[in-house]
């Protein structure tokens, strides 16, 4: 798997060196046409300044012809070869360099006339005679300077050519001046190997420096890695990812992201370990409990004042153990079980049938219990009846345990506001304000309640089901400040337009079983 | 041996005390701090038991309340809090051991045991009085190799006057070893036992010496 930083490295460099050899190749081209261009004007200056020095005295041209051809040699391009034809006679210069075919060589006249070779303007345009500056330079002129391929020992060259009418004599006489293609291209191609050499340079130095600011700009996101294999190898307590002030912000999103997942993690892992912690602790005195009196037994034996009392205590701490067995599981059953989809119940029958089955509960001898729901009607509600049923038994158990010698419990089902409410109301010692959402956590138990045998586990239960069904528990004081007044507001219902009778479900056996299951 | 147990569960300390009897301690039954501190200001104890988790004060500070007051009771640390933060809490704040929920009886009763000997200062768990031999763990007791028939109160008397040979042991010390708050104590019911001491004694053990208005004396 390639790297971020390669393939970054790549997209990016691909089209940048595309781009740098399509600059190259017109950089090449346009020395290769500016090369041509100035060869082809030296060789024209060259020409005429060699037909000029030709139309001259007998004796100042001997003097001044050698001095401008050796004035025009240069190293870079050598016009060396060059001829002067007066008709078929040879002036001076190479004999190879023939006259072009527009002159006759046995009249000495030219047959035709060319345009004289014209150049791109040069941004001071001088206005020229056939060619020259000064017009009594053209004096004479019959052919101006013009361009044309030619052969020269077998090679191919370019070739200037001006034919000129002396002054001295009358002749028209044939200038010639030529270079070979190939010194020329020879010329150019020292430019074109600068111009790739300074392509490859600037091309390297694009790929470090982009590398270099990848690298750079990965950093963040290596320091994040870095620390996270650190923290995977010896993970510290409490670990979240710690950026520089200066840090890009989507590093900065990412670590923020990450540690908020953390965070989240932590947090499910805490409440597990309490929760394992707290029910651990809730077994471990009960089963001391057990211990302690099986050494009784073994001491003194069952028949003992002291076995007796022994033997039942060892039943009610294995009640409170099954108690709290039993719950636990109706808890991971909460958090399993899915509800159905606007199931619907008739909340007054599941609520009777649950007092009605409890109602001889260890602990409500001497307790005034009561039922009150309306007369007309069922009282339907959204969720399920099972589950509402342990919502309800839990409430109701709570209320008969926290009750005092003849208190009374009233279970009450009414309709408010649209939604089927339950109420479960006591008149015992009721819950001290600041007890009144910590009763909800799990294995919470106020301090006034701690004899009465409870595992803690009631009302997480309660809240967790409410919570699943989109019901609201709250907990209140009771009628003029005494006791609880514990209330479930159930969803509403779906409108009977859109509610098909299968979705009532007949459930009052199966709530028994239930209730039956996790009474104890 | 005089224990308090200081435990809010009524089942529990029911147990302990039962079986903590029989392992012939002389035990004393709390259910609050509030408790455990007022009866640990008026009587001396061998040992004390402390549960953590009391409906009143918590355990801990009951433990720090005592040893403020200069009191350095031996005290085990009885609790379902079984983190390792809570024992070096328990022990820090002046516990001398921790043992948590459940525990075996009979593993409590040596610790107990353990802790009372070291502070009284004899690691061996045997005491002995020329030939009279007193084994704290296996209650046993031995004199010229045949084992005396005692009573678990004439125990009690005998371990005290042991652990203090030759020296003065009163009888307000003698009493609340031997008794607890539920005895219903008759004013001459320590002479009865010393006496009856004394005839299991006879003839070959060490003599239990009176010394009127002070107490009683076991003569090396």
């Amino acid at each position: 798997m390639a790297s971020l930083r390669s393939r970054l490295t790549a997209a990016v460099m691909v089209p940048l060196l595309a781009l740098a050899v399509t600059f190259g190749g017109i950089t090449c081209w346009m020395i290769q046409r500016s090369g041509a261009a100035t060869s082809d004007r030296i060789l024209v200056g060259s020409v005429r300044l060699l037909s000029r020095a030709t139309d001259t005295e007998d004796a100042v041209r001997d003097k001044v012809l050698p001095l401008a051809v050796h004035l025009l040699q240069r190293r870079s391009a050598p016009v060396t070869h060059y001829s002067i034809w007066d008709g078929a006679e040879l002036i001076a210069g190479e004999r190879g360099l023939v006259p072009p075919p527009l002159y006759d060589t046995r009249t000495g006249r030219a047959t035709q006339r060319l345009p004289a070779a014209s150049f791109p303007r040069t941004y001071r345009n001088t206005p020229l005679t056939g060619g020259y500056v000064d017009p009594r330079d053209a004096d004479g002129v019959v052919q101006p300077g013009y361009l044309r391929d030619g052969m020269l020992g077998g090679k191919p060259v370019r070739i200037a050519t001006e034919i000129r009418r002396l002054h001295r004599n009358g002749h028209a006489v044939v200038v010639q001046v030529a270079d070979f293609v190939d010194d020329r291209w020879a010329y150019q191609q020292t430019y074109f190997l600068r111009v790739l050499g300074a392509g490859v340079l600037i091309a390297m130095t694009a790929v470090l420096l982009f590398y270099w600011a990848i690298t750079w700009g990965l950093r963040p996101f290596a320091s994040l890695t870095g620390q996270i294999e650190t923290a995977r190898r010896e993970p510290p307590p409490q670990f979240r990812l710690a950026l520089e002030e200066d840090a890009p912000r989507e590093a900065r999103l990412l670590a923020g992201s990450f540690n908020a997942l953390l965070a989240r993690t932590e947090r499910a892992v805490d409440s597990l370990k309490q929760f394992t912690a707290n029910a651990s602790h809730q077994m471990r005195t009960p089963l001391a409990v057990v211990r302690v009196h099986l050494d009784v037994l073994e001491r003194y034996g069952p028949a003992s004042p002291r076995g007796t009392a022994a033997l039942e205590d060892i039943g009610n701490a294995v009640l409170s153990l099954e108690r709290l067995l039993l719950q636990l599981i109706a808890l991971a059953r909460t958090e399993e079980q899915g509800i159905a989809e606007d199931a619907t119940f008739d909340l007054a029958a599941v609520a009777a049938d649950l007092v009605a089955s409890r109602i001889d509960q260890p602990g409500s001898d001497g307790l005034d219990i009561g039922f009150e729901a309306p007369d007309h009607g069922p009282v339907l509600a959204s969720g399920h009846p099972i589950l509402a049923a342990e919502m309800i038994g839990n409430l109701f158990d709570n209320a008969v345990r926290y009750n005092r010698p003849g208190g009374t419990v009233t279970v009450r089902v009414l309709h408010r506001a649209g939604r089927a409410r339950i109420e479960v109301e006591d008149d015992g010692p009721g819950i001290a304000p600041q007890d009144r959402e910590r009763v909800f956590e799990r294995f919470y138990r106020a301090r006034s309640e701690s004899d009465a045998g409870g595992s803690g586990l009631g009302l997480s239960i309660v809240r967790a089901l409410a919570e699943r069904m989109g019901a609201e528990v709250r907990l209140e004081p009771g009628t003029d400040g005494r006791g609880v007044l514990a209330s479930i507001d159930f969803a509403a219902p779906p409108s009977p337009d859109d509610r098909s009778d299968e979705h009532i479900i007949e459930t009052q056996s199966e709530a028994q079983q239930f209730a039956l299951a996790t009474a104890c | 041996m005089r224990i308090l147990i200081v435990e809010d569960d009524e089942r529990l300390a029911r147990g302990m005390e039962a079986s903590m009897s029989a392992g012939g301690f002389v035990v004393d039954v709390v259910g609050t701090g509030e408790e455990a501190l007022d009866v640990l200001a008026a009587e001396t104890y061998n040992a004390v038991i402390l549960d953590l988790g009391l409906p009143d004060i918590d355990g801990l500070e009951v433990l720090q309340t005592l040893r403020r007051g200069g009191d350095s009771t031996p005290v085990l640390i009885l609790t379902a809090r079984d983190a390792v933060s809570d024992r070096i809490a328990g022990l820090d704040r002046g516990g001398d051991d921790y043992l948590s929920k459940p525990f075996h009886p009979r593993e409590l009763e040596s610790r107990l045991r353990a802790l009372i000997r070291r502070s009284q200062g004899t690691a061996d768990p045997v005491l002995r009085v020329g030939d009279l031999s007193l084994d704290r763990s296996t209650r046993v007791v031995e004199l010229k190799r045949s084992v005396l028939d005692l009573r678990r109160r004439e125990m009690a008397v005998l371990e005290t006057l042991m652990g203090r040979p030759g020296k003065v042991v009163t009888k307000q010390r003698l009493n609340s070893e031997v008794f607890n708050f539920a005895d219903a104590v008759a004013p001459n019911a320590l002479e009865v036992y010393v006496g009856r001491l004394r005839r299991k004694l006879m003839p070959d053990g060490p003599t239990i010496r009176t010394i009127r208005g002070l107490g009683y004396m076991l003569e090396t």
